[in-house]
């Protein structure tokens, strides 16, 4: 996600930083050198482990193997991205994807800033324990919460059903079933999103409401007119976050809760893909549709990212 | 505002909580419920029992799960460090030096972060297999610093911009050793974003999933999350779920109290990094 936001300009180096007049080659080039040697473990360590990988599914994905060493490799060429871009399971996964995205919004977006809005109206200690409560659910681990959420959700004994006062079999109806993969989701990324909002609350200048407030406008006019756009960089960073990661944030309560079904009614792209790789062990297969996933992720995110700069409002 | 409007105000403020903390609390219940109490749907148990505890801990379960505890703890705590040193000469090299492609190298670290980790587990997952690092633990400390690096890098190096380098000068011309200097300080100085960055960082790693179930196959160095997984799995139709609520509760504990004792400090390193920017 740190891609996303620019990296503000260095401060300027301390004036204790320009070079004596003389100086050997030797130091000069080590000076020169300098900060290149620290980025140099952390970069490496990057580029080694990540692109690496990444290069190899290159590899993988001209092939056609089972992963086990014992058995023979076969290059197919172009024939697995053919395959997969004409799986007819893909298009399911995407409108799956997307349905989780649209989902998604209104627990990244639109509880957040009522969240934040509402605590800004809290004051002192409360305050901290509001926003803490509500962080709570990020601290639980996804797997542990889907543990809780299977009970939760249990068609004869769950507490959801009996509070709700229906009958509904969550996880084996495929409508329902995407509903809760939703919910449960939304209750896991809901603290995080609230932080970002509330930090981007912060960061926004009080001035200008107490000047809107000072020449008459109502607080309702101020949210809306003025909070709201100064918070649009907030917004628009949790919405690119939301499209981005919908499916790898629903990926550990997809596992456990459902396992991609009913049917397919809950294998998003990112479920989809691992099932590729690790259910039907056909790695080249899995190879070639995580670079597909990958290209497609870039280009969304570039795409965002330019719109981004054009939708934010931005007070200086 | 009207006394209705904050009516309005603070019922949607519970309702919020209870959507956050009613499953919390069930787990919590449930863990302390017996096996014959946990279908009953009853919020609280009729009589409270420490035998889920006693499963995971030293019954049946404690093959699966003690094992995964000390993995998780050890793999998480090892990567997390490693990530702030590097952090820590990244930051300060993006921070307080300035030279040629350092926007080109900050963007290819950086867009690591936006990675898909489906995209490169498998061909990690060959990998390992052929350098002998499948099923260890340095099997997941290195793509857990893949994971946490970017943003630990990030996080860092906006608290150290805001660190008055010129107070280490200072503190020679007053007749400090250059090493006292920096101890005396720089030192309290950069800690809270040492700190922030630190739980941040273990946070993303004692929450990974992928890796977890993809990169480790026996106890030698299943983490915890992937453990969990398998609990559940093989109880489709008959769950453990007394163990498994109580496996969660303890689980989460160490997330809960990292984040309880530093959470402004967390709050203001989001802040610095991500909004501010």
């Amino acid at each position: 996600m740190t891609l996303l936001v620019e990296v503000p300009p260095p401060a300027p180096a301390p004036a204790a930083e320009v070079p004596p007049a003389r100086r050997s080659a030797g130091r000069r080039l080590v000076g020169a050198a300098a900060p290149y040697l620290y980025l140099a473990p952390a970069l490496a360590l990057l580029v080694v482990w990540t692109y690496r990988p990444l290069l190899q599914a290159v590899q993988l994905s001209t092939l056609s193997w089972n992963l086990l060493p014992t058995s023979p490799a076969t290059p197919v060429g172009a024939a697995n991205f053919r395959e997969v871009l004409t799986a007819p399971e893909l298009g399911d996964a995407v409108g799956v994807t997307a349905l989780f995205i649209v989902g998604l919004l209104p627990f990244t977006i639109v509880l957040p800033v009522v969240i934040a809005l509402s605590a800004r109206r809290v004051r002192g200690r409360a305050r901290t324990l509001y926003q803490a409560l509500v962080f709570a659910p990020m601290l639980v681990a996804p797997v542990a919460s889907a543990a809780i959420w299977q009970w939760l959700l249990d068609p004869g004994s769950g507490a959801v059903n009996r509070v709700l006062g229906l009958q509904v079999n969550w996880l084996a109806d495929p409508t329902a079933a995407q509903v809760a993969i939703i919910v449960v989701t939304g209750w896991h990324v809901l603290g995080f999103a609230t932080l970002i909002v509330s930090a981007g609350l912060g960061g926004t200048d009080d001035e200008y409401a107490a000047a809107a407030s000072v020449d008459g406008a109502r607080p309702r006019q101020i949210t809306w007119r003025i909070t709201l756009p100064l918070l649009s960089p907030t917004l628009v960073f949790l919405t690119l976050m939301t499209i981005l990661l919908s499916a790898q944030w629903s990926f550990p309560l997809v596992d456990t809760l459902t396992q991609g079904g009913p049917g397919d009614a809950t294998t998003s792209i990112y479920y989809l893909l691992w099932e590729y790789g690790f259910r039907s062990f056909d790695a080249g297969h899995g190879a070639a549709a995580g670079l597909v996933f990958f290209v497609v992720f870039l280009a969304v995110a570039w795409v965002l990212v330019t719109l981004s700069d054009r939708l934010s409002f931005h007070d200086d | 505002m009207s006394t209705r409007e904050k009516i309005g105000w603070g019922i949607g403020g519970v309702l919020i909580i209870v959507y956050c903390l009613f499953p919390i609390a069930w787990i919590v219940s449930l863990s302390f419920k017996s096996s014959s109490d946990i279908s009953n749907g009853a919020f609280l148990p009729t009589i409270a029992t420490d035998e889920n505890y006693a499963t995971i801990l030293t019954g049946d379960a404690a093959e699966l799960f003690l094992p995964a505890l000390r993995n998780s703890f050890g793999i998480c705590l090892i990567a997390t460090a490693l990530a702030c040193l590097l952090s820590m000469f990244a930051a300060y090299a993006i921070a307080r030096l300035d030279f040629p492609g350092k926007k080109l190298i900050l963007s290819t670290a950086l867009a690591v972060a936006i990675f898909p980790v489906i995209s490169i587990v498998t061909p990690l997952f060959n990998l390992w297999r052929e350098i002998g690092l499948y099923d260890t633990w340095i099997g997941l400390i290195l793509p857990y610093l893949s994971l946490t690096l970017p943003i630990s890098i990030w996080t860092l190096s906006a608290f150290f911009r805001e660190i008055p380098w010129e107070m280490e000068q200072a503190a020679q011309v007053d007749g400090a050793t250059p090493w006292q200097a920096f101890r005396k300080v720089i030192v309290p100085l950069a800690a809270p974003g040492v700190f922030t960055t630190a739980i941040i960082a273990f946070f993303l790693a004692w929450n990974d999933f992928v890796y977890g179930i993809s990169l480790t196959s026996t106890s030698a160095s299943r983490p915890v999350p992937a453990a969990l997984g398998l609990f559940q799995g093989a109880s489709q139709f008959e769950s453990p779920t007394g163990p498994i609520a109580a496996a969660a509760v303890i689980v989460t504990i160490p997330v809960v109290v990292l984040v309880l004792i530093f959470q402004r400090r967390i709050v203001a390193g989001l802040t610095n990094g991500a909004v501010k920017g």
